[in-house]
């Protein structure tokens, strides 16, 4: 299996797919504006003619590029390229104000680079056993498993769960649209011939997190970006080696772990990283000013997220953020489903994705200590250019899927209301999970009722029902017990 | 912040009613076994069920933050947003690279100052390698409107 996945990945043109993956990422990662589920989406429809191997391993070279290329726009001009870099920009950029722009911006490298690798052995570690386990799911398991992911999203994402319950719904609803798979009957299709087969997510997710976010890019297009500063030399000085391995097994273990609860991304893991950090240090009160360790711990938790969100998605077929969901999608264009079967139906594909991963972040290594003064002229594009390109981008993406200019409809549909949910701060990852994991708990939902004649009782016949019906309580009620406490304190 | 959110919650009121109506004309369940109404009915009460109480928590907040829907630069999106819809059109009956190329020389001189060369240039050449890339390398065939 080793050997094949070897073979897969290193090819020529393969590997070179991950270095322009990795560094198309970086440039995506760098321009603030542009977030790293945008530039995913936007590169998803060049892949529809690759083979899954290509595919798929240019998608994780973007995904890994653009989380490492925040922190250079973060540390440079003070404005985070993405929302996982806010946290490095609060000491990375006073850092790069005392001249060591160089220093920060290689630490910031290194810190990604071992927090990525961390992941990534996680992920080869965890998710064979994980695959192996849920091969004893059934269907109302399976159930009680997308429920478990559905209820999560909505009760983490955005600032209201009541909002996020709503987009979830939302989600799921309009993945019924279409022809029941069961019985074979039309589903609010209102006879018109292109919902007979559903609407697909991919053009939604295009809408949703590149064209939305396009239209937001038009509200400041007028702002001018400050100048961005001169990096001589990007290497970590000698003193700072200590607290970059340190800080970067456990931050990189720590955004492993939130990677892999669905709904919780980057952003979240580098906050709650930079929090854990400044907690730990003898010196809370430098925070802020500039440390070593408060930018190695939120970039090695970011990049730890990378690989702990293919693990819930390859192993269950439940993206752990939103960039999973759309490499779900990728992996559905080539006819591969996620999920426990994956493991045994597509074994190699699987371990490619593992030694792919490695070998992008080691390209992020390598583009980020030789080439960042490459990287920030990317900085210097101006929007007036990139905001048009990126409409005609969505435009062409979302009609390359099927050769149908319906997806762009809905395309240009989901961008303009994704534009309005950024206006309410009602976030639009659940629309995309519930339109993932709809179908996934529909099915199985009425499956188990059909093995069970009718009998309720059944998604509560297991163990593993049990469980993942504790999980479910619990991750509804916490966050409202959370708030209750935070109020009486 | 909270008129935008009643109005949310009034549109998803409205639609889960709907999809409850429509849902409830579908074959029914046999023998406990759900039709293919059911579930969509059951997650329109989850969404109806929240949109509601949303509505009731709106009404209730003396929340005064500005929703930032109506301002100069939100202007801007949605005459971007009116113009793409145009662009959609012209494309399907004028042609993909002639519309394309008109659509970036609209954006990009009303988001720019640039000499007129420049802007004619610059469209010229995203049009044409985003039109080479996802035709020739793509195979996507573009294969509409009375132009090219």
């Amino acid at each position: 299996m080793l050997a094949e996945a070897l073979n897969l990945v290193l090819q020529p043109s393969v590997l070179l797919y991950i270095v322009l993956g990795v560094a198309g990422g970086m440039c995506i990662g760098c321009l603030p504006g542009l977030t790293t589920t945008m530039g995913v989406a936007l590169v998803l429809p060049l892949t529809f003619g690759m083979d899954a191997t290509h595919s798929i391993l240019l998608l994780i070279g973007v995904y890994v590029g653009a989380v490492y290329g925040g922190s250079i726009s973060a540390i440079l001009l003070n404005t985070p390229g993405t929302p996982a870099s806010a946290a490095t920009a609060l000491d990375g950029y006073k850092m790069a104000s005392r001249g060591e722009a160089g220093r920060a911006l290689g630490i910031s490298t290194t810190s990604s680079f071992l927090g990525g690798t961390i992941s990534c052995i996680f992920l080869i570690l965890i998710s064979p056993l994980l695959a192996k386990f849920a091969l004893r799911f059934s269907a109302p398991e399976f159930f009680m498993l997308a429920v478990f992911g559905l209820c999560v999203i909505s009760s983490i994402s955005g600032k209201s769960m009541l909002l996020g319950l709503i987009s979830g719904a939302f989600g799921i609803l309009i993945a019924t649209i279409g022809i029941d798979d069961i019985t074979g009957t039309l589903r609010f299709t209102f006879n018109n011939m292109n919902l007979f087969s559903g609407i697909n997510f991919i053009p939604v997710m295009i809408g949703l997190f590149a064209m939305s976010q396009a239209f937001v890019g038009v509200e400041d297009i007028f702002k001018k970006t400050a100048p961005t500063r001169k990096v001589t030399k990007v290497f970590p000085e000698r003193s700072d080696w200590g607290v970059i391995i340190k800080n970067s097994f456990a931050f990189g273990s720590l955004g492993t772990f939130i990677g892999s609860i669905p709904g919780v991304g980057a952003d979240i893991a580098s906050f709650i990283a930079y929090g854990q950090a400044k907690s730990m240090s003898k010196h809370p009160e430098k925070f802020g000013t500039g440390l070593p360790e408060a930018i190695s711990a939120p970039e090695a938790a970011n990049n730890g997220v990378t690989g702990g969100a293919l693990i819930p998605m390859l192993t269950l077929g439940v993206p752990g953020d939103a960039v999973a969901a759309i490499m779900i999608g990728a992996l559905t264009v080539q006819g591969l489903q996620p999920g426990p079967l994956l493991f045994q139906n597509d074994g190699p594909i699987v371990y490619a994705i593992f030694i792919g991963l490695l070998i992008a972040n080691v390209c992020m290594l390598v583009l980020g200590l030789n080439s960042v003064r490459l990287f920030t002229k990317v900085l210097s594009v101006p929007k007036s250019i990139l905001v048009p390109t990126i409409f005609l981008l969505c435009f062409v993406g979302s009609y390359a899927l099927a050769n149908n200019i319906f997806d762009v409809i809905v395309m240009l549909f989901f961008g303009i209301l994704g534009y309005f949910f950024q206006k309410i701060e009602m976030s639009s990852s659940p629309i995309i999970l519930g339109l993932i994991l709809g179908p996934m708990a529909e099915s199985n939902f009425r499956r188990a009722l059909l093995m069970g004649r009718g009998d309720y009782g059944t998604f509560l016949s297991t163990g593993i029902c049990w469980v993942f019906f504790i999980l479910i309580i619990v991750s509804l009620f916490l966050p409202m017990l959370q708030k209750k406490l935070l109020k009486s304190r | 912040m909270r008129k935008g959110k009643l109005v949310l919650a009034g549109v998803f009121i409205t639609l889960s009613l709907f999809i409850i109506a429509f849902a409830l004309e579908l074959p029914a369940s046999r023998k406990g076994v759900p039709g293919p109404g059911t579930w969509p009915i059951l997650i329109s009460l989850i969404m109806l069920f929240s949109a509601i109480t949303v509505a009731i928590k709106s009404f209730n907040d003396k929340d005064k933050k500005p929703l930032g829907i109506a301002g100069k630069e939100q202007v801007r999106v949605y005459l971007s947003m009116i113009s793409l819809v145009i662009y959609l059109i012209a494309m399907t009956f004028i042609g993909f690279a002639v519309s394309t190329f008109v659509m970036l020389y609209g954006f990009i001189t009303w988001f720019s100052s640039y000499k007129w060369y420049f802007r004619v240039i610059s469209s010229f050449a995203i049009t044409a390698v985003i039109y080479c890339v996802f035709h020739y390398v793509l195979k996507v065939p573009f294969r509409f409107g009375v132009l090219f």
